[in-house]
């Protein structure tokens, strides 16, 4: 049966093999399970967030995914609109690693509100002046939309290609793509824009407040454009990490080029509106409200380094790095660079919800730390082992990688003459024996 | 027809477009809204008739009108009655949410006993017939006293105790230690009257030097004094406080001596020192005291010179002190016990008291003056008269003082053997070492004597009128008692606490004197214009107050100071051999027990951070980093007679090298290590236990 | 925001610090009035539900120069973009232009907590758990306010259900004005220092007007524009200077130098 799924032409592990890969995911799956149901069934006394730390790990990670899986808008949007055929190898996969981010987003809001089967008021008695709407409205939408994107990815496995008519809604969901890209384009840029304005509207946190432009904080831009960077960035660092994983070249080393490149390019120009926002905040918006910006940063745990570290080491670095094409060309460069654009987005994230929670405005206010408790943890790992699972189960009955076939090759990887990452790399997936190449 | 996949298939999917064209879908959701706002964890709200009733709080002491707001006659909230003429009209935290105590999780509902050993003991349900007739067999086997311990002995139901007590071969009748009353009992048996003639006339004095207590900090303040200490301005009235911490009522006083922790005793001699040695004034005494030379013998080695560095202040300061008393044209120099670290030493008390007496403010109007006489019992027994070792059943009265007292106190008077009756309604830090447990009413469900606060002039009398029913389970301690004395074969007169109560009223108005405050109408009349006893009763059971008038003019005293227990300064300073850590338990009045207080309160102790919670160790951040422990941390609290854990916080209002420790509340729902600070503290013969040598570790 | 109500009233409070004891009294009160549950065993001063916190604040001296006031932090209903209804997504919370009074409907509530972070007061709280009384406490919720269920937000009202039947009354006597003595809210009402001065901000006589104008007068957070309608007052110059200081520094050890 499982032989039969599998798509003609290309090469999979044994079914026990795989089974075997699952396993430890599925015990993941199941522990995070437990945990959201103690979340659902006995309140969220089972986190460790308070009144002060009213959002913890849970927004943050859905800040980092929804960023990380942009990949999927601004990959279609590249592919279908602005006709940049190279993407057209990873757009399945940015749009797999999408679906897994928006939906595992969506799935650990609805532990993380208090009442979720409440959760459709903001559709019945939405204020429309609230960020979170936008966010909700967009969120909701383009999880839809992806929703859609994927069905033609399924619809690649080889059994459902049996059916005549598949093939016919496929074809013709095929011609509507583009549409659907720029539906989803649009949603994007309201939602990934609307969750940096989530806290650039707070102007009860001065550290976290920002200008506006018209409706919207400065962040709702920074926050489009970072995305749009960290997406393209991590599309291309999953697709390496597959290659790592199955032994397999599945894209040519051009796509993850073309991809460093372009992320480079929003990351540069992000990275610069970024700097300006900075100055701007800390000698205009943030003193007006009564806070020397410098303040926010006495405290040991938060100190400017974190400003730093985010700006120039996550940002500037990999900005330069991505967009020479000198250090493009050597992979080595090009992954850390990416890995460096991503990590420097996460802090960005990590600043916006943690740190200004964690930042007092009262000027008797305490400075309060947080960590997660294993329930969050678990519910977290819930979501990352649910999308390894989907990944899987997509990439071994359908076709993630067009290219895959072609690409096909004794020789697993070409472009790994570097000694340096793949050792890593090798010590690291050595463990993972059981996934191999017949 | 053959039906195919397909047409199961088309079936599914027009069933599904179809069913959103149906009610089903917005049903559910509108179910699922109305289910989720009405989720069925939230109690439904009482509903019925709203009514409102006058009674008394009867929770400490201090006896504050109430006014109950009622749905279905259960009160739902409390408020205090503005226009009382003795209190400011307001009730206390603990106060405002005492109806809660009904229903206080901690309510022990019916006759228990405990079964196994101390700390692995548990509750089992027993019968008040099993109990009393098992606590009358072991007084008729026993050869040790039978004791009757109550923390409130100027109620009327001491007819009863001393009563029952009388008539038992090994009776005995005694108050408990830390007494609000003490400094009064000590000045009263200088001038040879009970305590209960003599009260603080607050109401006319100009200076108040208090040792100790925080008279406006947390709940400690009956009403009358806050109301008296915040119109201080109008009322010419300075306030010197004398306390190792900068307590808020350190803060608002108008002196605040700050002396190093547990001198006291050193202050109080030293002021004797200067007043009789440096000051003119106090020849008037020399007829009228026994035993006065030696007093004055004792106290001439307290000079100034020679203990103000061991006090901590300067001798301008202690000069200063003395001057601000014989210059007040009215002063009362107070002492009270904390209701953590408990009384002071004898000889601290029997100091402050000869500082009243010296100082000529005992018998003046603004000082402590005599009340006009009332007819009433006292107990038989100081507690510290008691021998060690010799109780071999004790009854514990539920009345509380709102001051913890340490149960090895009690421990070492009880025989090995010993039964321990209880009637309170919660499980306390003393009903929790009882062997049977015979619960009375919690308040507000049956009458209670409010009696006169010490801090009056004039004695008072009001009822605390039930608001709630009572419960089936519950037994007075009036019936449990007289139930003992039959399963006796004693003679006994029985009276319910109401018959007691009614005499009373009935004594009072025969008295004709006074003014009787009714809330009900806000009015103010002299008991003249009642018509009858039955009238007066009638008005009490509705929250009125009974209010004597007050004693006019001078009451000349003799002394008698044979019995004034004073230690030489060397005596002082063996007992008091202080290295460098000073363990100081702390609490506010009444919060010395989870049980003694609504859950609710929790709100100003383990829902914020106002009160520290149980166990938590105050200490001064410059002692915190000498010891390199910080706030937040756990630490290891040590003593010579045991270690425990504490919760480290830092506070500037701490006296360096003082650790204060608070002994309760805990959170709710955990009452394991309530008070247990107090069982490594070191206890003195004399019933006191304020300071212990003690070692902080990081654990 | 300008508004066509033309009755309009602005319900505010002026506390004066220098009388406050920190008795607790208003914390208390307002809990048994508004039907705030009393904590479970897990419950600490970050998870609680205090509509009213009674904060210690000190002067940052040591014994025995340390000073201290106690200050009774809650909602301070801001009356200019209000920042919690603004972000709420489902119109969750109500600024009542009649009134000035911000308002939180549990039962609309989805508590995503996004107020929560919005508030700079941090007057707001969350139902980590379900409310829970004893059976008998249950008999005792006051029947003019509905008990809340976990996972709602919630927060002061200044008694909203005082307000009600105060209107009530008014009406009752036909009148379409209330009569100030019969809205008290609970912590006023219990405050044995009388700290506590409650009224209408638009009458220019009433002495809660006259009091938040005062020069002894301060609001916390002013510079953030929000025109919160509750007002301290103190004498001393230290709690002035901390109200203006921007930010706390809590603590040597958590600073840097």
């Amino acid at each position: 049966m499982d032989k039969k799924l599998i798509p003609r032409g290309l090469q999979r592990t044994s079914f026990g093999n795989f089974l075997l890969w699952l396993f430890p995911w599925v015990a993941l799956l199941s522990v995070g399970l437990y945990a959201i149901y103690l979340c659902l069934a006995e309140g969220l006394n089972h986190t460790n967030m308070d009144n002060r730390f009213a959002f913890g790990l849970w927004i943050y990670l859905d800040l980092t995914i929804i960023a990380l899986g942009a990949g999927a808008f601004f990959t279609g949007f590249l592919l279908y609109i602005l006709r940049r055929h190279e993407l057209k190898s990873v757009i399945n996969s940015a749009v797999v690693l999408g679906l897994i981010c928006y939906s595992g987003a969506v799935g650990i809001l609805m532990v993380d509100v208090g009442q979720p089967l409440r959760a459709w008021f903001t559709f019945w008695h939405p204020n429309v002046h609230s960020m979170l709407t936008e966010v909700t409205f967009c969120l909701t939408c383009y999880l839809i939309v992806l929703l859609i994107e994927y069905v033609p990815i399924v619809l690649k496995n080889r059994k459902l290609r049996q059916i005549p008519k598949f093939l016919v809604f496929e074809f013709q969901l095929h011609k509507l793509m583009p549409v659907f890209a720029g539906i989803g384009t649009f949603l994007s840029f309201f939602h990934q824009g609307s969750l940096g304005g989530l806290f650039g509207v707070l102007r009860g946190r001065p550290f976290a407040f920002r200008e506006a432009f018209g409706i919207w904080p400065s962040t709702f831009f920074l926050f489009v454009l970072s995305a749009a960077a960290a997406g393209l960035s991590f599309v291309m660092l999953t697709t390496w990490l597959v290659q790592k994983i199955t032994k397999k070249q599945l894209v040519k080393p051009e796509v993850f080029k073309f991809l460093g490149k372009i992320s480079g390019i929003m990351l540069s120009v992000y990275i610069l509106l970024k700097a300006i926002d900075t100055l701007v905040w800390i000698n205009a918006t943030s003193l007006s409200a009564g806070f020397p910006a410098f303040e926010f940063y006495a405290r040991k745990s938060f100190g400017t380094w974190i400003l730093f570290t985010e700006i120039v080491v996550l940002g500037m670095i990999p900005a330069l790095l991505l967009t020479s094409r000198r250090m493009r060309e050597r992979p080595k460069i090009l992954l850390l660079a990416g890995l460096m654009a991503c990590g420097g987005i996460m802090l960005n994230r990590f600043v916006m919800t943690i740190q200004t929670l964690a930042l007092p405005t009262l000027p008797f206010d305490a400075f309060l730390s947080y960590s997660p408790s294993w329930e969050e943890i678990a519910a977290f790992l819930f979501v990352v082992a649910y999308g390894v699972i989907l990944y899987s189960l997509t990439y071994r009955y359908s076709v993630i990688f067009p290219q895959e076939r072609e690409l096909q090759s004794p020789v697993p990887v070409q472009y790994e003459t570097q000694p340096f990452s793949e050792r890593v790399a090798e010590k690291f997936f050595s463990a993972l024996t059981f996934f191999k190449a017949k | 027809m053959k039906i195919t996949r397909r047409d199961i298939l088309k079936l599914t999917g027009g069933s599904l477009v179809g069913m959103f064209f149906t009610p089903l879908p917005w049903k559910l959701l509108d179910d699922s809204s109305i289910w989720t706002q009405n989720w069925w964890l939230t109690p439904p709200l009482p509903r019925g008739t709203i009514s409102s009733k006058f009674s008394h709080c009867a929770l400490c002491p201090a006896g504050c009108s109430v006014q109950a707001k009622c749905v279905n006659n259960i009160p739902f909230g409390l408020t205090g009655v503005k226009d009382n003429p003795i209190h400011n009209g307001y009730l206390c935290a603990q106060g405002l949410a005492g109806h809660h105590l009904p229903n206080h999780p901690l309510r022990i509902e019916g006759a228990k006993k405990f079964s196994g050993k101390h700390e692995t003991a548990i509750l089992i349900n027993s019968s008040q017939e099993e109990i009393i007739a098992a606590v009358a067999e072991r007084i008729k086997n026993s050869k040790g006293i039978t004791a009757i311990l109550n923390q409130n002995p100027d109620r009327e139901n001491t007819r009863i105790y001393n009563e029952f007590s009388k008539a038992l071969a090994n009776g005995l009748h005694i108050s408990s230690p830390s007494q609000e009353n003490e400094l009064l009992s000590i000045i009263g048996a200088m001038c040879g009257v009970p305590s209960y003639d003599l009260g603080f006339d607050v109401e006319h004095t100009n200076l108040i030097v208090n040792f100790g207590t925080n008279l406006i900090d947390g709940f400690g303040a009956p009403g009358r004094m806050q109301k008296i200490l915040s119109e201080r301005k109008a009322r010419n009235l300075k306030l010197i406080h004398i306390e190792p911490k900068k307590s808020h009522t350190a803060q608002s006083a108008d002196i605040w001596i700050h002396l190093n922790a547990g001198r006291e005793y050193l202050l109080a001699m030293t002021m004797i020192n200067v007043m009789l040695y440096e000051t003119a004034g106090t020849q008037h005494l020399y007829g009228l005291a026994q035993d006065f030379e030696k007093i004055k013998k004792l106290v001439k080695e307290f000079s100034p010179a020679r203990t103000a560095k061991y006090i901590g202040i300067s001798e301008t300061e202690i000069r200063n002190l003395v001057s601000s008393i014989s210059t007040a044209h009215s002063a009362i120099i107070t002492a009270s016990p904390d209701p953590g670290a408990g009384p002071f030493e004898q000889e601290t008390m029997h100091a402050v008291a000869l500082l009243n007496i010296l100082s000529g403010n005992v018998g003046k109007p603004g000082g402590i003056v005599r009340r006009k006489f009332v007819d009433q019992q006292t107990v038989v027994k100081q507690w510290n008269e008691i021998p060690n070792n010799s109780i071999s059943v004790l009854i514990i009265d539920p009345s509380e003082t709102g001051y913890a007292i340490p149960w090895k106190i009690i421990e070492k008077k009880l025989q090995k053997d010993s039964v321990v009756v209880s009637f309170s309604p919660f499980l306390n830090s003393f009903s929790a070492h009882a062997d049977f447990l015979l619960p009375s009413s919690a308040p507000y469900e049956a009458i209670e004597e409010i009696t006169t606060p010490v801090d009056s002039a004039v004695h008072q009398f009001a009822v605390a009128a039930p608001i709630m029913s009572e419960k089936e389970f519950s037994i007075e301690p009036e019936e449990a008692v007289a139930a003992i004395a039959s399963n006796l074969n004693i003679r006994f007169s029985a009276l319910s606490k109401e018959e007691l109560l009614r005499d009373k009223a009935k004594k009072i108005y025969e008295l004709r004197r006074g003014n009787i405050f009714n809330p009900a109408e806000n009015s103010l009349h002299s008991i003249t214009e009642i018509t009858s006893a039955d009238d007066l009763w009638e008005k009490l059971l509705h929250g009125a107050v009974w209010i004597d008038e007050e004693q006019r003019g001078k009451t000349s005293f003799r002394y008698n100071f044979s019995k004034v227990r004073l230690l030489n300064f060397l005596q002082y300073e063996n007992n008091n051999n202080v290295t460098n850590l000073k363990l100081i338990p702390v609490g506010l009045r009444g919060s010395i027990s989870n049980a003694s207080m609504s859950p609710i309160i929790s709100k100003l102790y383990q829902e914020a951070e106002l009160r520290p919670l149980s166990n938590t160790v105050l200490l001064n951040p410059r002692t915190a980093d000498g010891l390199n422990i910080h706030s937040n941390e756990r630490a290891i609290l040590e003593t010579k007679n045991g270690t425990m854990q504490v919760l480290v916080k830092t506070d500037a209002t701490v006296q360096p090298n003082c650790l204060l420790v608070s002994i309760a509340p805990s959170a709710n729902g955990s009452t394991k290590h309530e008070n247990a600070v107090l069982e490594i503290c070191d206890i003195h013969n004399d019933s006191s236990w304020r300071i212990t040598n003690a070692i902080l570790r990081k654990s | 925001m300008e508004t066509t109500v033309e009755k309009k009233s602005r319900y505010g409070m002026v506390i004066n610090l220098d009388r406050c004891n920190g008795c607790g009294a208003c914390a208390v009160a307002c809990a048994v009035e508004n039907n705030v549950p009393p904590a479970l065993t897990a419950m600490n001063s970050r998870t609680g539900l205090t509509w009213l916190n009674l904060i210690p604040v000190s002067n940052n001296e040591n014994y025995p120069d340390n000073e201290t006031v106690y200050i009774p932090m809650f909602c301070q209903q801001c009356e200019n973009d209000t920042p919690c209804v603004k972000v709420c997504p489902q119109n969750a919370i109500e600024f009542d232009e009649a009134t000035g009074i911000v308002s939180q409907i549990p039962q609309r509530c989805l508590g995503c907590r996004y107020c929560m972070a919005a508030c700079p007061y941090h007057a707001r709280y969350f139902n980590w758990w379900d409310p829970e009384w004893t059976d008998g406490m249950k008999q005792q919720l006051n029947p003019a306010v509905s008990p809340r269920m976990r996972g709602v937000v919630e927060k002061c009202n200044f008694c909203h259900g005082r307000l009600h039947a105060a209107r009530e009354k008014a009406a009752a006597n036909g009148s379409s004005e209330i009569d100030m003595n019969d809205y008290v809210p609970a912590c006023v009402e219990a405050c044995p220092e009388k700290a506590i001065v409650f009224g209408d901000l638009n009458d220019p006589d009433s002495e809660v007007s006259k009091l938040s104008r005062d020069t002894n007068t301060f609001q916390f957070l002013t510079r953030l524009d929000t025109k919160p309608k509750v007002y301290f007052y103190s004498q001393k110059n230290w709690v002035h200077t901390m109200a203006e200081r921007a930010m706390t520094r809590t603590g040597k050890e958590e600073l840097y130098g």
